[in-house]
């Protein structure tokens, strides 16, 4: 009877326990998926972010502002060579 | 009762190892995909610190754009003003060149009228010595040619004179004669004659002969014609005294008459050569 009593009620804590553990691993669970949305959201966020940086990269123009420079530097050899030819 | 119990519990306990699993696993999960946000987060930095380092580039080449824009605009200018002064320099130039050629064409213009003025004058005194000197020879031409002719003319005259009065000589000669026989013949002719008559006329006669004879000494023109018509007068005289007389006599004085229009005819020859003479 003891015996017994003192399985039941080693299966009850077991049981306890397992319920505790599990809910408690559940919760975790579930926060920890919480987290990782959150995460997934954020590193979507930052690849979103650094999209917008390279589009604003090429957007910023540094190509025709090259073409540009190159373009003055050569009217700019031309007028010198036409200033010394004066 | 007890199997039950068990089994829930075994159930219990396979769940809570489940719920460990899946907790497990996504913790897993977490730290994975923590790992992706941190090297997320570091290419997020990369890109905004190349996007920083593009914005800064593109500014400096704004910059550098703006300058050498501003730079070749300068240089335009100066090209622009460079040139500007070039073309008035050689339009000075210009100007200067054409004035210092003006005025080297006018002081040509000024030393060739000069020359020419200078050769002008002394081409009209040369011309003027040259008439000068044409003038004084021919007046000295003409002074010779004047004495010459004067020389010409009165050796001409005197030979001239010296034939007129060898004929007129020879004519008197001849009227002489023709005088005396006629006077013979009226001495010994018909005696009805005023003799007084005819001496007047043998004076007469004579002096006329003598004038004649000095006029053609002298070459005078005038007074040779009046001394002829001196003579006509007289032979005419002679010409009516012997219009009563002899035959012989009457041709005598028509002789006498002929020999006086000879006298004439040698008059005329006379002004002849002196009009050939002038």
């Amino acid at each position: 009877m003891d015996k017994d009593k003192w399985i039941n009620i080693a299966l009850g804590v077991v049981i306890l326990a397992a319920i505790f553990s599990g809910r408690y691993y559940y919760s975790q669970s579930t926060e920890t998926k919480s987290s990782i949305e959150n995460v997934q959201k954020k590193i979507d966020q930052i690849h979103k972010n650094i999209s917008d940086l390279k589009t604003g990269v090429n957007n910023l123009g540094i190509r025709p502002l090259t073409v540009e420079k190159n373009r003055w530097e050569r009217q700019q050899e031309q007028l010198k060579k036409e200033l010394n030819s004066i | 009762m007890d199997a039950l119990l068990k089994l829930f519990a075994a159930l219990t306990v396979v769940w809570a190892g489940w719920m460990y699993f899946l907790n497990s696993d996504s913790e897993t999960e977490l730290r994975k995909i923590r790992n992706e946000l941190k090297v997320a987060k570091g290419e997020l930095g990369e890109a905004q610190a190349n996007y920083d380092a593009e914005v800064k580039k593109r500014d400096t080449l704004a910059a550098e754009v703006k300058n050498l824009r501003e730079q070749n605009q300068q240089l335009e200018k100066d090209i622009k003003t460079k040139k500007q002064e070039k073309r008035e320099r050689a339009e000075q130039e210009r100007r200067d060149r054409m004035a210092a050629e003006a005025k080297a064409r006018e002081e040509s213009r000024k030393a060739r009228e000069e020359q020419l003025a200078k050769m002008r004058q002394e081409k009209e005194e040369k011309l003027k010595r040259e008439e000068e000197e044409q003038r004084k020879q021919e007046e000295e031409w003409k002074k010779q040619e004047e004495e010459e002719t004067a020389k010409y003319e009165s050796a001409r005259s005197e030979r001239q004179a010296a034939a007129e009065v060898n004929d007129l000589q020879h004519e008197i000669n001849s009227s002489n004669e023709i005088m005396r026989r006629y006077l013979t013949c009226r001495a010994y002719g018909s005696g009805n004659e005023d003799y007084g008559q005819i001496d007047s006329l043998k004076r007469r006669w004579t002096q006329t002969v003598q004038t004649c004879i000095k006029v053609a000494n002298e070459g005078n023109e005038k007074r040779l014609r009046s001394s002829s018509k001196m003579l006509k007068d007289t032979a005419d005289a002679l010409n009516r005294i012997s219009a009563g007389g002899n035959t012989e006599c009457l041709n005598d004085a028509t002789r006498v008459i002929e020999e006086a229009q000879r006298i004439v005819e040698a008059k005329k020859r006379l002004k002849k050569l002196n009009a050939g003479k002038r």
